[in-house]
């Protein structure tokens, strides 16, 4: 080993103290084409001590260098990035990007609407049912009884329009003839046009002599139709041409 | 490769070119792929967290600030990653483990190729490398087997120059003393065995 090169042996005068150890990483910190470390290098050419530390050190991240063979994971990035963030041309994606604001912008200014709609007419917008007063009941009451009403009418309708075409030749149903109770009866003249609706529970019961029952000859009407005797008036039924 | 070639690569698949984000991959996971197995000692790992952190750029490719090199950016999403992996489950360098991870890939597992997988992390360098810590060993592949300077790692680590250069010296030290000690046990166990 040179004593000389113990205490220093960069040429530069700024190295004087420096190490061997301290030389050996300088010259490994550099590029390898870094005219410095050449320098460097050609300081400790004749330091054992520093050759061998050089040698040791570069030799044991030799094998660093090498690198390993990678699977080739291309295809399995390209569908994982697709399936988070579908590849779409520019265009497409400037489209996706406007539809998006433009939904937001609405959803904006419907909130916005509610706000000032609410802020001009407090309550306005709030549905949740509030409790009503006593009085409010008998007109709730009468407006839910109208609308069921109506409901039941317009249902009845529907079913005595279809039914119609069957009584073409109504006629007097024998005395006897059981009539269902809770049944709702269209009345149904000869044209087939509807009277009116009426519901019954028991006509015999309750007395209501003035409904006959006629049964239609068609197999496949399974209902009876009750028809008033007085007006609306109606021709005479042929109670002989029915069984 | 040349950054205005990988510009006008980040550029087409941002704009949704498949092509050019599949050049994109093809021209970095190696490097992304060495440095995170050296990093982690794991196969499995090193394959994961490269798909993950891939994914993650593609996905924000439209963020990409082209004052910075793209590897950088691709490496601190994989370090993340990793450190995130590593506080979530700390890996295991366990070669054994590795060699039973495969199998699922779409590689070809001929045999040479698995051994070649499977010495990766049987090396005396990787268990050199173990011994040290996450920042020296991390420090000691970006510089030594990636190639970047000291300048960078600092940038890329949010570190002093200063200090990455202690680590680079105190790791260097480190892995050449274990490479050292555990020569010529390994020596005298070739000789046993011929």
């Amino acid at each position: 080993m040179n004593p000389d090169r113990d205490h220093g042996a960069d040429p530069s005068q700024n190295s004087d103290h420096a190490s061997i150890h301290d030389l050996v990483q300088e010259i490994l910190d550099r590029p390898a084409d870094d005219p410095r470390r050449l320098e460097l290098l050609r300081t400790v050419r004749d330091d054992d001590a520093a050759l061998h530390e050089l040698n040791a050190t570069a030799e044991s991240l030799y094998e660093l260098r090498a690198r390993p063979i990678a699977p080739d994971l291309t295809s399995q990035i390209l569908d994982a990035a697709d399936a988070r963030r579908r590849f779409l041309p520019a265009r497409v994606r400037r489209w996706v990007v406007r539809g998006r604001l433009a939904a937001a912008a609405m959803l904006l200014f419907a909130l916005g609407t509610l706000a000032i709609v609410e802020r001009v007419a407090p309550g306005v917008t709030d549905f949740t049912p509030r409790p009503r007063t006593l009085s409010s009941i008998p007109a709730a009451f009468q407006h839910d009884a109208t609308q069921s009403a109506a409901f039941v009418r317009s249902g009845v309708r529907q079913a005595g329009k279809a039914l119609a075409p069957v009584v073409e030749q109504p006629g007097w149903a024998e005395e006897g003839t059981e009539v269902p109770t809770a049944w709702v009866l269209e009345v149904v003249g000869r044209d087939g046009s509807v009277y009116d609706t009426v519901m019954t529970f028991d006509p015999d019961a309750r007395g209501e002599q003035s409904l006959r029952v006629f049964r239609t000859r068609r197999p496949e009407a399974s209902s009876l139709l009750c028809i008033p005797e007085a007006p609306p008036v109606i021709a005479e039924p042929d109670t002989r041409s029915l069984p | 490769m040349e950054r205005n070639a990988e510009r006008k690569l980040i550029q087409g698949a941002t704009k949704g070119d498949r092509a050019c984000a599949e050049a994109l991959i093809k021209a970095h996971q190696q490097s992304v792929y060495a440095y995170l197995l050296r990093l982690s000692g794991r196969h499995d790992v090193a394959e994961d967290i490269v798909q993950e952190a891939f994914v993650r750029v593609l996905t924000n490719l439209h963020r990409f600030d082209f004052r910075y090199r793209f590897s950088t950016w691709l490496f601190t999403i994989a370090r993340r990653l990793y450190l995130n992996a590593m506080a979530k489950h700390r890996p295991a360098y366990d070669s054994d483990i590795v060699g039973g991870a495969q199998g699922t890939r779409d590689i070809p597992e001929t045999d040479v190729f698995a051994d070649e997988r499977q010495s990766v992390c049987r090396d005396a360098l990787q268990d050199a490398l173990n011994t040290l810590s996450t920042e020296q060993r991390e420090i000691i592949i970006l510089f030594h087997q990636q190639d970047w300077s000291i300048s960078l790692i600092a940038q890329h680590l949010d570190m002093p120059e200063g200090t990455v250069k202690s680590h680079l010296h105190r790791g260097r030290k480190r892995l050449r003393t274990t490479l050292e000690s555990t020569e010529p046990l390994a020596r005298m166990l070739a000789g046993v065995e011929a």
